[in-house]
């Protein structure tokens, strides 16, 4: 990508006809600059981002409801949605039509393609991961969840479930029904997030509570477990300091570093390795809802839109929905020694 | 079983700051990091006196206390590093207060003396109480069906024979108070309201556990009747979710010939009996006055009295509530023992109690909101938006509210505080974003 030339001034840049509801989730095609947006008001929404950071809109498919989860599949051919409507959706791009390809009892909200296998997992608030072929109407198989699903990623053979009582599954695509690690996770409260790390052997969590836990999924590296605080307002330890949630955690596909957003309107880049804070931006207008990377971590994309966390109180109907692509330049992103 | 010793290794805790960690690395690194650290060039020292010596010598400055200590333990002098150099006496008093730590408030067992009516709670005791009794509460009102959503019916009993009883019961009524004429207005309730006492009863049994189920083991219980039955009220019988509404039905009739005579023979049981998990001095009301004889009217009072418990956060009693606001949690208590009177009666009515739950949660909505200032209003406004359809997740966001605030030591204020729902699933279930499958033959 072109945006090098952008790194100096930190200019983000919005990105054009943004959804008018809040967004949900935003996905990187692995192969191509295609940038994918689901939202709040049942659309998800395909644009191309161009070399010089510029987007076109591209292709726009709905829901039956409020979109949650999307994500492009592996070949970068097909972009698969879950959401409210208890389905899951796939878009091919070369036909440029939505089809329905999987079904559960209640809003999906985790959605994967497994690597490797034409498959897809959807996990849902109805306690449940279903495996999808995506040609078949029915799922591969089933798992049951011990709660509903707020959160789902993966890796390789690595899925990593968090459900709402706080417990987070770890299941081996080798042998998909069967988890093969189930913890309950190092924060004490709600979890909102998981995030596979982009080099493989753990996953970071993220919480309510403004809080982030890095977890090795080796019991063997159990040692480097850790966890730090993150998206807080006011002195650390000052009464009446303001704690926000961690709404999302992308890991950089290069370097293995990553970036926090928090329902504070702001970011984080991190290093997990040396368990240093490489790089804090501003606070945006809005909670930061959803973020991620491109396919080769030059730029950060993050949506500033309303997540509900302050309930309905806090909704603005004028508030403007942007979605933002921020050049990374390596100095920011890159490890640093401790 | 007597387990002596703490079965569990004490972990280690930082002697500056009281805090404990996860092992004596995790320790020493926070010591290093808010402790021993240089303010004017980070450096991280290995002690106190290292640090001071460093800050001296480098930057021409003397520091006579550790910075981000507790007052009593900002000696520069004393060398601690890890959990060594702790002095002997600290150990003990941090030790002891862990032991104090344990048999926190919310269990109420130890603290139940049984004949003396000691049970001084203080507002604040009682408005942590009510607090988590309310969270309790909307946790199992939440998953459970709408019939038994209606705030915890009242124990009837209030306005029978309790009175006598009453005035005798553990001092305790202090703050709360007030009860006692309060609790005569009981009768006036409708009768109807009665009805809302059985299934809403349930809704108490479930949260319950810790707290009320604390009288068997009480040895003030003259009776010895109802203490085997409380176990099964509370915890056992009660699947976590209720069974369904029916199910409060079934219960009672089975104990309650049993329960109630033993119970309510008892008259004026001797003041140490009411309070079993530590209620707030009504609990007695409650256990105490029932005869066998007036169950039946039993019903009428607690109609609106259920709705006003759980609603009510503790410093604010809505209009007419009374003397039960503050006692939700003894209401409670009052209840279990009523239930089993009100149950040979009628059962309740399903719609009473949906009318009931749907006005406990607009009345909900509005009184938690004073009361738990940054968080409250947040995510009480939440559950007035949405339509019924959300009452359950909404009720157990404003009931989570006044716990989450009372229970964090912090006062650091979580912007989103509702640990059991996520945002999206409240925002899900508004009108406005819920999804409504078309009407297919499918």
């Amino acid at each position: 990508m072109m945006l090098g030339n952008q790194a100096q001034q930190q200019k983000d840049i919005e990105v054009t006809a943004a959804p008018s509801d809040s967004i949900s989730d935003l996905a990187f095609s692995k192969t191509s600059d295609l940038l994918a947006a689901a939202s709040w008001n049942n659309e998800v929404r395909i644009w191309e981002v161009m070399g010089d950071g510029s987007t076109v809109a591209k292709a726009m498919y709905s829901h039956e409801g409020p979109a949650l989860v999307c994500q492009w599949s592996p070949d970068g051919s097909k972009l698969a949605s879950g959401g409210a409507d208890s389905a899951g959706r796939m878009f091919d791009v070369t036909t440029g039509q939505p089809t329905q390809f999987a079904k559960h009892d209640a809003p999906i909200k985790g959605l994967r393609w497994v690597d490797g296998a034409n498959i897809v997992a959807t996990g849902s608030w109805d306690k449940t991961i279903k495996y999808w072929d995506i040609r078949q109407p029915t799922p591969v198989s089933s798992v049951a969840l011990s709660d509903r699903l707020y959160s789902m990623d993966t890796h390789g053979s690595l899925l990593v479930a968090a459900t709402a009582d706080r417990s987070i599954t770890m299941y081996d695509m080798s042998n998909p029904a069967v988890p093969f690690r189930t913890m309950e996770s190092p924060l004490k409260m709600q979890t909102r997030v998981v995030s596979c790390f982009t080099t493989g052997g753990g996953f970071a969590v993220g919480s309510i509570e403004g809080r982030v836990a890095i977890q090795y999924t080796d019991v063997k590296d159990s040692q480097g477990n850790f966890s730090f605080k993150c998206h807080r307002d006011g002195a650390p330890s000052a009464a009446n300091a303001s704690v926000y949630a961690v709404n999302a955690i992308s890991f950089h596909p290069v370097f293995g570093t990553f970036a926090t957003a928090g329902s504070d309107g702001g970011f984080t880049f991190w290093d997990k390795d040396s368990k240093q804070k490489l790089k804090v931006f501003n606070k945006q207008a809005g909670p930061i809802s959803a973020a991620t990377f491109n396919r080769n971590g030059s730029i950060y994309a993050y949506a500033v839109s309303y997540d509900w966390s302050k309930g309905y109180t806090g909704a603005s109907e004028s508030f403007k929905n942007t979605i933002m692509l921020s050049p990374v330049s390596e100095a920011d992103i890159k490890p640093r020694k401790k | 079983m007597a387990k002596k010793n703490k079965k569990k290794v004490v972990r280690p805790w930082c002697w500056y700051c009281e805090r404990d960690f996860e092992d004596e690395k995790v320790l020493i690194s926070h010591q290093r990091a808010k402790h021993f650290k240089c303010n004017h060039c980070n450096k991280k020292l290995n002690t106190a006196g290292g640090m001071a010596v460093h800050v001296m010598q480098v930057h021409k400055e003397t520091i006579n206390t550790v910075p981000n200590a507790m007052p009593g333990r900002q000696s520069v002098d004393l060398e601690i590093y890890g959990m060594e150099g702790i002095p002997e006496a600290d150990q003990i008093a941090y030790l002891a207060k862990q032991e104090d730590g344990d048999n926190n408030p919310a269990s109420k067992r130890p603290k139940f003396d049984g004949g003396s009516a000691s049970v001084e709670f203080s507002a604040e005791d009682l408005q942590n109480q009510l607090a988590q009794h309310k969270a309790m509460m909307a946790a199992a009102a939440a998953p459970a069906p709408a019939a038994a959503a209606p705030p915890p019916g009242m124990p009837t009993p209030p306005g029978f024979p309790m009175a006598p009883p009453v005035p005798g019961a553990p001092g305790a009524h202090p703050p709360n108070s007030g009860p006692y004429p309060g609790q005569f207005q009981y009768p006036g309730m409708p009768p109807a309201a009665a009805s809302v006492m059985p299934a809403a009863y349930s809704q108490f049994y479930q949260p319950r556990p810790p707290q009320p189920f604390g009288m068997p083991p009480h040895p003030g219980m003259p009776q010895g009747g109802p203490p085997p039955q409380f176990p099964p009220y509370g915890q056992a019988p009660w699947p976590p979710h209720g069974p369904p509404p029916g199910a409060p039905h079934n219960m009672p009739p089975q104990h309650h010939p049993g329960f109630a005579p033993p119970r309510f023979m008892n008259g004026p049981p001797p003041p140490g009996y009411p309070l079993p998990p530590g209620m707030p001095p009504h609990m007695p009301y409650g256990a105490q006055g029932l005869p066998g004889g007036p169950p039946h009217p039993m019903h009428g009072p607690p109609g609106p009295m259920a709705q006003r418990p759980p609603m009510a956060a503790s410093p604010h009693l809505p209009p007419g509530s009374g003397p039960l606001t503050p006692t939700g949690i003894p209401s409670s208590q009052m209840n279990h023992g009523l239930r089993q009177t009100s149950h040979i009666t009628s059962s309740p009515d399903a719609t009473t109690l949906a009318a009931a739950a749907s006005t406990a949660v607009a009345t909900s909505s509005a009184s938690p909101a004073p009361s738990s200032a940054p968080v409250a209003p947040a995510s009480t406004a939440s559950p007035s938006a949405p339509p019924t359809g959300a009452s359950a997740p909404a009720d157990a966001a404003v009931n989570k509210t006044p716990l989450t605030n009372a229970a964090a030591k912090k006062e650091s204020v979580l912007v989103y505080s509702n640990n059991d729902v996520s945002v999206e699933e409240v925002r899900a279930a508004l009108e406005r974003y819920r999804f409504k499958p078309k009407v297919e033959s499918s």
